[in-house]
């Protein structure tokens, strides 16, 4: 059997796959025919005579496909280039346009930078007491900060796909519906999933960080390939993760309830992806003692995540409003993709306490410069001291403490913002740990030798790293 | 002259989808013409000839394709 790889251009919808997957199964010897709109390919597995590109230039013709055995490189526009007798000269409306592009998406990490640094947190915290507004605007804050970088990056790899199966001339309305049907996933799911965390008050689904941390590394890994395909990196276009057709074609469903049921189990799935900010929501709903008061907690905090949400599948659709358009908006949605793959990788490192970036810009525990000792309190447990301020951890008492001895962290809160109320240090705690204001005894046994990392639950509050011997 | 309204047809490839599944059938000569309307509805014009139980098999035929639909 042999199988070969055309490159399509004209497609701009389903039905053009179908159209070519029909038309070319005809021919005698065709095996199997998979036509591909977001790579512009069409994959041909024959036992006999494999079609010509001619021939399929002239069967294809009228519907305006055009066949061929290489990619179709676009031709460049250069921004510098030579002029005999000249020298260099600069394309400046080229380099002008390149410039505002790349200084769009470094304002939405700057934004983004800024929301997280800005403290804007520390006045929408959550307690048991907090209104259902609360819940919202602390949805609107995690949408805005590290829901962003996970959720938004599974929208910005998802969009893509979206947008090709409506293709080009389809209106923004249209374009949306799956990102409805996502965002509605989500609201049933976290819905449901607060009344079930209300009602039977256990942290059921909270404990594991192992489990969490390594759906999330996945997760951002496929994200991470995503981004490279998107940013038409060549080995990563030749890895395609491809879910079965007959399950990929309900996505562009023209039908009213048909074709949505993807996006929308995606979204419903992201329950299984809490940022730290949605542990949080979560915890405060666990305590709730009431099925309905934490599915409305839950959901009036979703609810807030979509409102930026949205804007980032606004983006997205208004991006691929023409294939030119499409193809640049793609790169720099995908190195954007990259960027937030790699930060949402590092925080696991973090969380699972494996070496990461993040240790090459550690500072080392001024505690450790010091002559201060470990405390031990009257009954002999060793204590261990640290601030959590800002968006930061740090030590008060030695970084280094012995083995085998009860040891207790005490953790002054005073002020955290963010998800950085939630700690997490994998080896040392079950689970992530909701920091209340003030001081925070965390009992922690007697720990075995060995390097443990604190953070907090997605891994972003720079490390601190307990040394036990 | 009996005309069957489509949903879901958006355009020139789905036209030639539906013509190219008719036409596997023996029923290509059925339809007359197909016309693209706004919000992805298509018009198959079938011929006088059509006896009821080709327009039943058509609309079978179509029903059973999966993104299109009759009305």
């Amino acid at each position: 059997m042999q199988e070969k790889i055309y490159y399509i251009a004209g497609m701009h919808c389903a039905s053009c796959e179908l159209l070519i997957e029909k038309r070319v199964l005809k021919e005698k010897g065709v095996k199997a025919a998979d036509a591909s709109l977001g790579n512009g390919t069409l994959r041909v597995e024959c036992d006999g005579r494999m079609p010509r590109t001619n021939e399929l230039n002239t069967w294809f013709q009228s519907d305006g496909y055009t066949f061929s055995e290489t990619k179709q490189v676009e031709k460049k526009e250069p921004w510098l280039y030579v002029v005999e007798g000249k020298g260099i000269q600069m394309d400046m409306h080229i380099l002008k346009k390149k410039i505002v592009i790349l200084a769009q998406v470094a304002a939405v990490f700057f934004v983004l930078y800024l929301i997280e640094r800005s403290g804007i947190a520390q006045y929408v915290s959550l307690s048991e007491q907090s209104s259902l507004g609360v819940f919202f605007l602390f949805g609107l804050v995690a949408g805005a900060s590290s829901c962003a970088a996970l959720v938004g990056g599974i929208l910005l790899s998802l969009s893509k796909n979206w947008n090709d199966r409506y293709g080009y001339d389809a209106s923004m309305g249209k374009k949306m519906v799956p990102h409805f049907y996502f965002h509605g996933g989500r609201l049933f799911a976290y819905t449901l999933f607060g009344g079930v965390l209300g009602s039977i008050g256990k942290a059921v689904g909270l404990g594991n960080v192992t489990i969490f941390a390594t759906i999330t590394i996945l997760v951002s890994g496929v994200m991470l390939l995503i981004g490279l395909q998107m940013a038409g990196v060549k080995w990563a276009e030749r890895c395609q993760i491809r879910m079965p057709k007959f399950i990929t074609r309900r996505i562009a469903g023209t039908q009213q309830t048909a074709g949505n049921q993807l996006p929308f189990a995606i979204g419903a799935g992201t329950v299984l992806l809490p940022c730290g900010f949605t542990l949080i929501a979560q915890g405060i709903a666990l305590t709730s003692g009431s099925a309905v008061q934490g599915a409305m907690m839950l959901g009036m905090f979703v609810f807030g995540t979509m409102i930026p949400l949205l804007f980032i599948g606004m983006a997205t659709v208004k991006g691929s409003k023409n294939p030119k358009r499409g193809r640049i908006f793609s790169f720099y949605a995908g190195i954007v993709l990259v960027i937030f793959a790699a930060y949402n990788i590092n925080g696991q490192f973090n969380v699972l306490g494996i070496p990461s970036v993040s240790d090459v810009f550690a500072k080392a525990s001024v505690t450790d410069r010091t002559n201060i000792k470990v405390v031990r309190n009257p009954q002999g447990v060793q204590v261990v001291t640290m601030i959590a301020k800002g968006f930061e951890y740090t030590f008060t008492s030695p970084s280094t403490i012995q083995a085998g001895v009860p040891t207790t962290l005490l953790v002054d809160n005073q002020g955290m913002q963010g998800c950085g109320i939630s700690l997490s240090a994998r080896g040392l705690i079950n689970g992530f740990v909701q920091l209340q204001p003030g001081q925070n005894t965390i009992d922690l046994g007697s720990p075995k030798k060995g390097t443990y990392k604190i953070t907090c639950a997605m891994g972003m509050v720079a490390p601190i790293t307990l040394h036990i011997q | 002259m009996t005309t069957l309204t489509v949903q879901g047809m958006h355009c020139d490839a789905c036209k030639k989808l539906i013509m190219m599944e008719l036409e596997d059938a023996g029923l290509g000569d059925s339809v007359v013409d197909i016309t693209l309307k706004p919000e992805n509805i298509g018009e198959l014009q079938l011929a006088e000839t059509v006896t009821s139980n080709d327009e039943e098999k058509i609309i079978s035929i179509i029903n059973t394709m999966e993104t299109y639909s009759i009305v």
